[in-house]
């Protein structure tokens, strides 16, 4: 909300300037988010008289004056035509500084313009921030001034300096949206006197108004007055300036009379012309179906059956709590009028607005909810305000509250308080002094004291909302600090602890061999899912997206994850390694919450794109990428023993360049998928979900016993892979076989066409005493043999 | 004449001597210097000749030629072996540096890998709160819109909704679901668990994770992560709650860190606080970045709502609690020095890759 400095100093005697104004209310639970000064340079200036006013010689557009600032005649060059012989201007003399166009300062030196001097400059509206647009320059009112006012300060004889306050008001706080509001709690924190208003009381209740109210859940309370005698016109300047602090603008006088009592007491009210309505019949009910409404701003609006209109017997006659209606509005013409002030339903003002997309000052006021209490004061104001502004002959009407709606009282609890709030150095008596200023009451009640709470405030029934308050007069860093104490929690929820270290450990393992993490929105879109084999009906669909390509929740991490590598390679990256770990959602199916709506599980993908221009290997092992890829999973997954991952979609890849692992998948991308993605290149990924934990570590004793080497080669048929080979060796359990390794794979011309060699390396090794040759040698012949009987299709021979 | 002779050959040993060291001060290869020591010491050396000729004296002309000639002998033994190292270390030197390897030319890339900054900051704020005794506690990003919002008193079609702008996922069932908006309805979890179980206290946890808003511009992101702190026990104060902030503030930032509180609205949370820190950047002087004020919003707090514990199914007025909320990705910016929000799920590897430590 806007809230001018100078209009609150009208309500409180508050001795700080506008910053310190700011900090009050921030201390009060009310921060601000800027404060804009208005006339920021009228210090600096001075009152000038035009004396003469030529045009420049070099230049039409300019003109040459002569303004007498009293102590002295000034040549000044002006770009504005706007002033006359006589006139008086606000002129900046050499030395001082104006906030300027852009608001950023500006300081004033002597200048040539095009050969002549100009020794200051007269100012414009927007150059002294009194306006944010503003034709030719200020010409002061001269009513107000005369010659022996010449090179006085202009702030000295106007007081059109402010500041204005963006206050940013709590959902819970509609009563503050307005001065009272405001001027209450500070006053109230630092024990200043409130100004009184000027109210004039209304006859009431009377048989000429009969308003109704449909249902009390609806509205509980609803105010009539008939007005006669009001004289349409235009508002005084002090007001208009007053509503211009608020950011709105001059209609007429009757309108502005229910913005001005808005902005003071915060309560919103409405104006009819009584002629154009029924008061025996007005009153707030639901509209009907099919019924609509012409709106002040001239929209037709069709009314939803829960929509809350004003109507009398002729139909509805404003957007109840929103806005008023074209029919029924003041105008030049109106003679009578009749006040209308309610208080609706919160949540159906909401939903009006909501739905119709219509907001306005009333009804950010009605949404956040607004007492019945005290309805009688707000039309009690606008009369005062009438008689000042317009004038008016009788004023008499109705008013209907729900009784059952009464102001809410808690019991005192001092013990309670302190237990929750610490301890807190002032008496009983001292609190009470603090809450009546923000007007709680206090009654004796058996032994102790029943709290009433104030009656503006609609969102307050605990002892926890007097502790709010008691905490914001006395300021919350004068509460009780605590030194920190701990202790252990009961735990009775699944603990999701060691698979969250699993995924920790997983992923620095990964950083390790030069993937950078990403973290993405857990969003995408179907089309995306679909390039890597994602279809079908398992998303979470969101329903108010923010963007088609946020339309799902990912069922994987790999797509967004490979569309990004992509970007990085676009963006001229290269080498790209990234990895992400995090949340996959489905519709169905396993999930790692307890009572979860949807499935959700844990996953981790990396994505390698090879630096292209190394194709010749020249800075890296004269290795291809896939080798260099798989080495990298095998050195990742070997200490993880993962528990294997059922319904994993797993992606299309480049024929048997697949590394098959039980908890997910990796290898190297399809042609047509990258293909698919726009990628060009060579493309190894991989994901994997993360179930299970981190095991319990052991460690064993080393090798204290000498092992013994030895190598075999073959010749075989080239169809034969070492994997077969490397599977045979393992299945045939030679005793004291430790491992064995290829090392050395190649066709030859010096081999028959279609075979190729093999060389392995074996290790034997005994772990409980030293092996003997023997041993050694009689296990490496089991070896052998078996691979020779294995493989006797592909004709393999020891070589 | 004994003594004459011993003299004599005393004085030629040590002429070889001297005409020894010389040659050995001139070589200029390790193969000169044992040329040197074998025309010596060989055989046929000079001076295993002169001791050759060593039996034609008396005994006491022995030990007396004896003494010198070891005396020359471990003296040159150790010049040459002195010299000869010296110059095959010189040797081996200007080989090596003849050869045909460009050390200028780069090394194998071995690409730097880097965690994303939000996980840095994250584990860095677990554990800090872990030290402070907060277990770590987690749950469903896809939430009931009853766990979200209803249960932690926000009232249906109250204004407070609109502080959380939602996203709605469908739903087959009867239940409304959201993306959740806060990590909050994981108390509710935790709440209606706990009456589950007796009601057993306290309760300390933290909840870390991801949380959604329909905002998407240059300052707000449709998801950023959050860190959720809760007690609950039959003594918790706005004093505990300031103490474990004040506590995971000074480690985070700097033990210099000071924090503040001021009123503010939470519908789950009365009274409610938001917390400021001392601005990290001008520490407290004022900044740009703090707005002159020296302060900057880093966390919202409060004490739990006594509605929130009795829609969770407990008694209000027998226990109490207090809870925070605060957002990673402001703490990282904060601490990091990050510019601008987008960075963070931009992923550029240009960025990812940029910390300077
Ligand atoms: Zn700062």
């Amino acid at each position: 909300m806007k809230l001018s400095y100078k209009v609150f100093l009208d309500w409180v005697d508050f001795s700080g300037g506008a910053k310190d104004l700011a900090n009050v209310l921030a201390d009060l639970g009310f921060p601000n988010d800027g404060i804009t000064a208005v006339g920021g340079g009228l210090d600096q200036v001075v009152v000038g008289k035009v004396l003469t006013k030529t045009k420049h010689p070099e230049a039409d557009r300019l003109n040459l004056l002569t303004v007498d600032i009293g102590s002295e005649q000034l040549p000044i060059v002006c770009g504005a035509h706007n002033m006359k012989v006589g006139d008086f201007v606000a002129l900046a003399p050499i030395g001082a500084t104006i906030p300027g166009k852009d608001g950023q300062g500006m300081a004033m030196k002597e200048a040539k313009i095009r050969g002549q001097t100009s020794k200051g400059m007269c100012c414009s509206l927007v150059e002294l921030q009194l306006a944010n647009e503003s034709e030719g320059i200020l010409i002061l009112p001269s009513e107000k001034i005369s010659d022996k006012d010449l090179g006085r300060k202009v702030s000295e004889l106007f007081d059109w300096q402010d500041w204005i306050l963006e206050v940013d008001i709590t959902p819970n706080r509609g009563d503050a949206l307005c001065v009272r509001g405001l001027a209450r709690e500070v006053a109230a924190k630092l024990g200043l006197k409130m100004k009184t208003l000027n109210t004039i009381k209304w006859k009431n209740p009377v048989s000429t108004v009969n308003p109704f109210i449909e249902s009390f859940s609806d509205a509980s309370g609803f105010a009539a007055c008939l007005v006669n005698g009001v004289k349409f016109g235009e508002t005084p300047e002090k007001w208009q300036n007053f509503l211009k602090s608020f950011g709105a603008r001059s209609i007429s006088n009757l309108v502005d009379i229910t913005n001005i009592v808005m902005f003071e007491l915060g309560h919103p009210l409405h104006f009819f012309d009584a002629d154009k309505v029924d008061a025996q019949t007005i009153g707030v009910r639901r509209a009907r179906p099919g019924e609509t409404l012409v709106l002040l701003n001239d929209t037709v609006l069709e009314l939803h059956p829960d929509d809350l209109v004003i109507a009398d017997a002729t139909g509805p006659l404003s957007l109840a709590g929103v806005m008023g209606g074209a029919k029924s509005s003041i105008s030049e013409t109106t003679k009578n009028i009749l006040i209308e002030v309610a208080s609706f339903n919160p949540a159906s003002i909401r939903a009006t607005t909501r739905r119709h997309q219509i907001f306005s000052e009333s009804s950010v006021r009605f949404e956040k909810g607004l007492t019945i209490f005290h309805l009688d004061e707000v039309i009690e104001r606008a009369l005062a305000l009438l008689k000042e502004l317009s004038d008016f002959e009788i004023a008499a009407g109705t008013k209907i509250v729900d009784k059952q709606i009464q102001p809410k009282q808690i019991l005192w609890d001092r013990g309670r308080i302190e237990a929750k709030l610490g301890k807190i150095g002032k008496t009983d008596d001292e609190l009470f002094e603090f809450l009546r200023r923000l007007e709680y009451s206090f009654e004796p009640k058996g032994s102790t004291v029943a709290v009433n709470f104030p009656w503006y405030r609609t969102d307050v029934q605990h002892l926890e909302d007097v502790m709010e308050d008691i905490g914001r007069l006395l300021g919350y860093e004068n509460l009780e600090k605590k030194p920190l104490v701990s202790f252990e929690s009961k735990k009775f929820w699944k603990d999701l602890t060691p698979e969250l270290k699993l995924s920790d450990q997983i992923l620095d393992s990964f950083i390790s061999f030069g993937f950078s993490e990403a973290i993405h929105l857990s969003f995408s879109s179907p089309a995306l899912e679909k390039k890597l084999g994602y279809e079908g009906d398992d998303f979470v669909v969101v329903e108010n997206p923010i963007h088609s390509e946020k339309s799902v929740l990912r069922r994987s991490i790999l797509p967004g994850l490979l569309a990004r590598a992509k970007e990085n390679a676009f963006n001229g990256e290269d080498e790209i390694r990234l990895v992400e770990v995090g949340p996959i959602y489905s519709a169905s199916g396993e999930t790692i919450f307890e009572e979860s709506p949807k499935a959700e599980r844990l996953s981790i993908a990396c994505v390698w794109l090879p630096r292209p221009q190394d194709k010749k290997h020249l800075w890296n092992p004269n290795t291809d990428p896939f080798f260099i890829f798989k080495g990298m999973m095998e050195s990742i997954w070997s200490p993880f023993k993962m528990r294997p991952a059922r319904n994993l979609q797993i992606p299309a890849f480049y024929p048997k360049r697949i590394l098959n692992h039980p908890h997910g998948f990796a290898g190297e991308l399809h042609p047509t998928v990258l293909k698919a993605m726009d990628l060009s290149g060579r493309a190894f990924v991989g994901e994997w979900l993360i179930q299970g934990r981190l095991a319990d570590e052991r460690y064993e004793f080393p090798f204290i016993y000498p092992s013994i080497d030895m190598d075999a080669s073959f010749v075989a048929g080239e169809n034969l892979s070492v994997g077969a080979m490397m599977e045979c060796f393992q299945k045939t359990k030679a005793p004291y076989l430790e491992w064995v390794r290829p090392y050395d794979i190649f066709q030859s011309e010096d081999l028959k066409p279609k075979k190729k060699s093999m060389t392995f390396a074996m290790r034997y090794r005994n772990l409980e005493r030293t092996l003997t040759l023997e041993e050694a040698k009689n296990s490496h012949e089991q070896l052998i043999a078996s691979v020779l009987k294995t493989f006797q299709p592909f004709e393999i021979a020891l070589r | 004449m004994a003594e004459l002779t011993s003299s004599k050959t005393i004085d030629l040993l040590k002429t070889l001597s001297s005409e020894a060291k010389e040659k050995i001060s001139a070589a200029k290869l390790a193969v000169d210097v044992e040329q040197v020591r074998v025309s010596y010491f060989g055989k046929k050396g000079f001076i295993s000749e002169v001791l050759a000729s060593l039996k034609n004296f008396n005994a006491e002309a022995r030990k007396e030629i004896g003494q010198v000639s070891n005396q020359v002998r471990e003296e040159l033994e150790s010049l040459l072996s002195q010299k000869k190292a010296e110059l095959e270390t010189r040797e081996l030197d200007q080989k090596l540096l003849k050869d045909q390897l460009d050390p200028t030319a780069p090394g194998v890339f071995y690409p730097r890998g880097e965690l994303h900054p939000i996980r840095k900051v994250l584990r860095e704020a677990v554990q800090i709160f872990e030290k402070a005794g907060l277990t770590p506690a987690y749950g469903p990003e896809v939430e009931y819109e009853n766990y979200c919002f209803d249960k932690l008193n926000f009232k249906p079609g109250h204004a407070a909704r609109d502080m959380q702008a939602t996203f709605f996922v469908k739903n087959q069932g009867t239940e409304r679901l959201v993306l959740r908006t806060h990590t909050s309805p994981v108390q509710v979890r935790i709440l209606l668990k706990a009456a589950q179980n007796n009601f057993e206290l306290p309760i300390r946890v933290q909840i870390p994770g991801r949380v959604y808003r329909v905002d998407d511009d240059s300052t707000h992101a449709p998801m950023f992560h959050q860190i959720e702190g809760l007690a609950v026990d039959r003594t918790a104060t706005m004093g505990d709650l300031r103490a474990v902030l004040d506590y995971f503030f000074r480690n985070f930032f700097d033990e210099k860190t000071k924090i503040r509180f001021r009123p503010s609205f939470f519908p789950f949370t009365e009274p409610s606080a938001e917390v400021d820190a001392s601005c990290v950047f001008c520490k407290g002087s004022g900044c740009k970045v703090c707005k002159q004020s020296g302060w900057l919003e880093v966390a919202g707090a409060g004490l739990v709502h006594p509605e929130v514990f009795d829609l969770c199914g407990w008694d209000s007025k027998s226990v109490q609690g207090w809870a925070f909320g605060l957002g990673i990705e402001r703490l990282a910016m904060l601490k990091l020095g990050i510019p601008d929000l987008r960075l963070f799920f931009e992923n550029r590897l240009s960025f990812l890759r940029a910390a300077q430590k």
